[in-house]
Formats: C-alpha cells, structure tokens, sequence
C-alpha cells in the first residue's frame, strides 16, 4: 500500500439563495502512510470542508459532495455505506478540532470521555477503558492522570482540554488524523507544546496527519508535505523544504512575502491586493487572476490544472505561467 | 460510572444555587410534608376514610375529628390524607409518563430535524391548541372515568409540553462543537443523543416536570370535581370539594380544607419549580 489515502477531483458544494454552488473544486491530494500534509491557506479557502466532507461530517441539508473519490486504505470513503463510515471514524481515522473548550461535552468528566471513545471502539469493558484512558492522559503528559479523571472541562485550561481532545482522538490508535487548525485556539507557548506533543505521538504511532492551519510558521514545524489552498482549489503542492525554498505560484509567493519576519527589515511588507471572488461569483478561469502581479502576461479564460512541474514531478503548480 | 458523576455534578451545582433562594426550600419543604403524609396515609390518618357513620355526619372540626366530618359522617382529615396519595400517584405518573414519551419525541425531532421534525411537532402543536381540561374531559368521556384513564389523559395533554421544551435545548445542544466532536469519534445518533446530549437538557425538564406536577393535580381535582375522576367512595381532593358543595353553608370544612390542601400542594410545587429553573439556569449558576 503506497498511500493511505488518495483524494481525486473532490468537489463540495453549498446550497446558497441562488442555488449550488461549489466551495472546493477539484480537490486532490495523497497522502503516504506517517506523512504529515498541511493544508494552508485564509479562512474560507476550503481547508476545513475539506476535512469535513471526507469525515462525512457535512450538514446533511444544504451541502453535498459534487463528484470525486477519496480512497482511504483501498476504500472510497465518500460512496461507502453511513455505517461503515462510522465504524472508521473515531477508530482508524479522527479529528481533532479548532475549540478545546467546547469540544468536549461540559457535563461529562474528562476521563469518562476518552473512556467513552476506547469502549466504544475497541469493544472493551468499562474498567478495562478506564485504564487506557489514564495510559493515554499520561501519554498526553498530563500530570497527576488519576486525580485529573474526574475533572470537568471547566476546570481545566485551554491547553489541558486539547491535551484531552488529542487522547480522545488518538484512543484507538488511527491511521490518519484530521487536525482542523488545533493550536489556533492557544497562545504561543501552548501552541509550540501541542506541536511537539503532537509530532512526537505521531513518530510513537505511526500515522498519518491533515494538518490544517493558516499558520505557515506551524507548517514550516509539523509538515512533511504542504498544499496550498486558494478560493476553494489547491493551488500549489510541494514538501516542506521545497515550498519554502522556491515557492512558484504567485499566491504562494504573494502570501510568504506579507508574512513578516525577524530576520528581515519588514517597514515593506507586501500586502495582497483585491479580494478573494465570492462563492457565487467564481472567475471561469484562473481564481487568482485579478490579484495576480502577472496577470498581464497571463489569460482569464483558461482554467489552469494542478500539473508537475518540469523539473519536480513532485512540486504540483496550478498556474498558466509556472508550467 | 458515567451517570452517578454526571449526576452528582448536576447536584452539586445545583444545590449550591438552589440553596441561596430561601423560598425554594418552603416549596420543597411543604411538598415533602405532603408526600410523607400521602406516602403513610395507612399509619397517620385517624380514621378510615371510607367508612361511613351517619350518626356523626357533618361534625364540626373537634378532637376526635380535627377538620371535622362529611355528609356521610367520614373524617375529613382521614379523607384529605388518602385524597393527596391519589393526587400525587396521578400528577407524578402522568407527569412522569409525559415527560418520557415527550422528551423522547422532542429530542429526536430536534437532533434529526427535518420532514419527521416538521411532522411531530405540527402534531404536538394540534394537541396543544386544545386546552388542558377540555382535553382531559374528552379523553376521560371516550375512556371512562377511573384512576388509569386520568393518568392516560394527564399524560396526553402534556406530552406536547415536554415535546416543545426537549426539542428547543436539543437543537441548540446539537449544533455545539462536542456533539460534531461526537460525530467525529464514529458514535451512533442513539449514544449523542442519550450519552451526550440528555444530560444537558435534563435542567429544563426538571423545573418543567415540577411546574406540571401542579397543572396535573389541578387538573385532576377540576375533573374529580365534575365528576369525571377517580370514582367515589375514593377519597380525591377535588371529589370531597364536590361532595361538600352542598352544605357548604352549614358545613364549610368539608369543601374547604380539601381546597386549601390543593392550594398547597399546587403552591408548593411551583416554588420548587421556580427555585429549580433558578438553580439550573446556566446565566445565574455562573454569577456565584
């Protein structure tokens, strides 16, 4: 098995007052078994209905998945029976969200929650859960396991909360893990633990990560693999090193030069101009267009594909210009 | 394991704002009285309630009879303690009752929402158009009246309550981030709803079963007093109303004391209600 899981031509749509309309177009993107991909890009960009629609997570009204397979271990996770589905989540394949404090349910303990999630799956009796849940609080390192069992969330901080988030999530040992941005949520120094918690319990257990995040400083420490978002499609997909080194799509470009740095004078950051299109107002052709500091050498009206470039088969660009 | 700590932490919470209302412990005080009464009727009334004596008939309250006697020469203190145990089987059964099939109705149609949502509570709201004693008196009128079909018809006329106020706190619970968390680690819509979700409506229900339990027992009394309740010689509170109405010139403590005891029970059980909705209510508990 080369990939864990392989997503071809996904495309989500949202039911808005004028009728359906796509928020991801032509999502793809694979993932090899203990590879960390990050997905960056703004907020509305896809990231996290990305996520979500291959969790089979989408609000059943008003959203459904256009076209596109999602092969995880061999099977389409978008066309398997809901059961199936279910059985998978939360055992081979996980998530761990945004929110630490309203991610957890306030009126349960937080011991009894991630007793919950290895009862559930992995068919053991309650006692039995209760210890893998205290080994699992220790692995999370969080300290004193036996007397933080009973705890509520409130009582807790943010940080200890995602530390819980995570166990719950790690609980039946998943293949693959969907990260919806969690260090957004905390400060800095929180942020920097739960990364290196994080890549640490993923070299212990082998597994997978989506990684999604607007924090490319965050990518530059989780990712093996980065793919850039932009307007609802991937627009350039390289390792880690190679982004940075020689980023290639001018919004890639665009978005590394208004980051600003310490090593750099920043009285000139680069802002990008225009707006991200609407969701009911998607250019035919290249979504990046009117933005774009090349666009007078460049065409509206052609469609650009994600295509490898020459020199890289491995560094996949969606641009007229970069091919 | 899980619902004795989720329990004691609901409790604990709870008490601590419940505590801080002193009017809510009158209502629950009083309420318990009566429910100790009613519970050892057998042992503390002094006479049996439904022997006859005409000989002593309509004696004015005395030591030997302390809230006096009825037409039919019976111990009206004797009748009014046998008369609260019907009174509280029928409102806590029937309320019991509501608030199951309620609860599960408006839950469900709440997480699942949709055409069934659409569906039940367009129904519940049909039913909740008529009104609680006319409601009442039909289904007693089409049953017959004994204490089973009340407790039938109680439950029915309030099962659309319970539907509203399960389904409001449900659909607000179901778009939190840890009921999608659930989703995400595989558990079943039976678990969410029941593990995870039915703890944190369970607030609300409990302030909405202990008002309710008043409306029954009124509503029980209003239809014994027609005549459509628990049929005599069982001592009710709203049948010994009835039986006194007629001399209730000559002989007032036959109608009157039943009536204050409906009056404190319907009293006491709306402060226990207003306490507990004070007590549960997420806004105040955070203030202390």
């Amino acid at each position: 098995m080369k990939y864990i899981l392989e997503v071809n031509n996904l495309s989500t749509a949202f039911k808005l007052q004028s009728g359906w309309h796509a928020a991801t177009t032509d999502i793809s993107f694979s993932l090899k078994p203990n590879e960390t991909l990050a997905v960056v890009g703004e907020s509305g960009c896809g990231k996290s209905v990305t996520a979500f629609s291959l969790m089979g997570l989408l609000p059943k009204h008003g959203s459904r998945i256009q076209c596109g397979t999602a092969l995880f271990r061999g099977e389409d996770l978008l066309t398997m029976p809901r059961e199936r589905l279910r059985k998978i989540r939360g055992s081979a394949m996980t998530m761990i969200f945004q929110e630490p404090m309203t991610s957890l349910n306030p009126v349960l303990t937080v011991g009894s929650q991630i007793a919950e999630a290895v009862y559930y799956h992995m068919g053991v009796n309650m006692a039995a859960a209760r210890k893998r849940a205290l080994d699992l609080m220790d692995m999370v390192k969080i300290p004193a396991p036996e007397s933080r069992y009973n705890d509520y969330p409130h009582h807790l901080s943010g940080g200890m909360c995602q530390r819980i988030m995570i166990a719950m999530s790690l609980a039946c040992e998943p293949d693959l893990v969907f990260a919806d941005e969690p260090t957004t949520a905390l400060d800095v120094t929180i942020q920097a633990q739960m990364l290196y918690l994080l890549h640490e319990l993923k070299q212990k257990q082998q597994m997978s990560m989506v990684f999604i995040t607007h924090d490319l400083g965050v990518v530059a420490h989780v990712a093996d693999r980065v793919a850039v978002m932009y307007a609802g499609t991937i627009v350039e997909t390289a390792s880690v090193g190679e982004l940075f080194k020689t980023p290639t799509h001018p919004y890639t470009r665009a978005l590394l030069n208004s980051i600003p740095r310490l090593d750099r004078d920043n009285s000139n950051l680069t802002p990008i101009q225009g707006m991200v299109p609407a969701i009911d107002a998607m250019p035919p052709g290249c979504r990046f267009f009117n933005r774009c500091p090349k666009s007078d050498q460049c065409r509206p009206d052609i469609l650009p594909q994600l295509l490898p470039l020459k020199d890289n088969p491995d560094h996949l660009v969606r641009c007229l210009l970069c091919e | 394991m899980n619902t004795f700590s989720r329990l004691k932490h609901l409790g604990m919470e709870t008490y601590h704002v419940f505590n801080r209302n002193k009017t809510s412990w009158v209502g629950l005080l009083l309420l318990m009285l009566l429910v100790i009464l009613a519970l050892f009727a057998p042992i503390i009334a002094p006479h049996n309630p439904v022997e006859q004596n005409i000989i002593q008939r309509l004696q004015p309250p005395s030591s030997q009879f302390l809230l006096g006697t009825d037409y039919y020469g019976r111990d009206v203190l004797s009748r009014i303690i046998w008369g609260c145990r019907v009174s509280f089987v029928i409102g806590s059964v029937s309320v019991a009752a509501a608030m199951f099939f309620g609860t599960l109705l408006g839950s469900v149609a709440g997480y699942r929402g949709g055409y069934f949502d659409n569906f039940v509570m367009g129904v519940m709201d049909v039913l909740m158009s008529i009104p609680t004693l006319l409601m009442g008196l039909l289904i007693v009128a089409i049953l017959g009246p004994n204490q089973a079909n009340l407790i039938i018809a109680l439950a029915l006329t309030m099962v659309p309550r319970f539907a509203r106020i399960a389904r409001a706190p449900t659909i607000a619970a179901k778009n939190k981030t840890y009921v999608e968390a659930c989703q995400a680690m595989g558990f079943s819509d039976i678990r969410v709803l029941v593990v995870h979700i039915f703890p944190n409506i369970l607030g609300e229900l409990m302030v909405m079963g202990s008002m309710w339990m008043a409306t029954a027992v009124r509503t029980e009394a209003a239809l014994s007093f027609i005549g459509l309740g628990v049929k005599p010689p069982t001592a009710t509170l709203g049948g010994m109303i009835r039986e006194g109405f007629k001399d209730i010139m000559s002989a007032p403590w036959a109608s009157l004391y039943p009536g204050l005891v409906i009056l404190l029970i319907v009293f006491a059980a709306n402060l226990l209600g207003d306490g507990l909705r004070d007590a549960l209510d997420p806004k105040l508990r955070n203030e202390n």
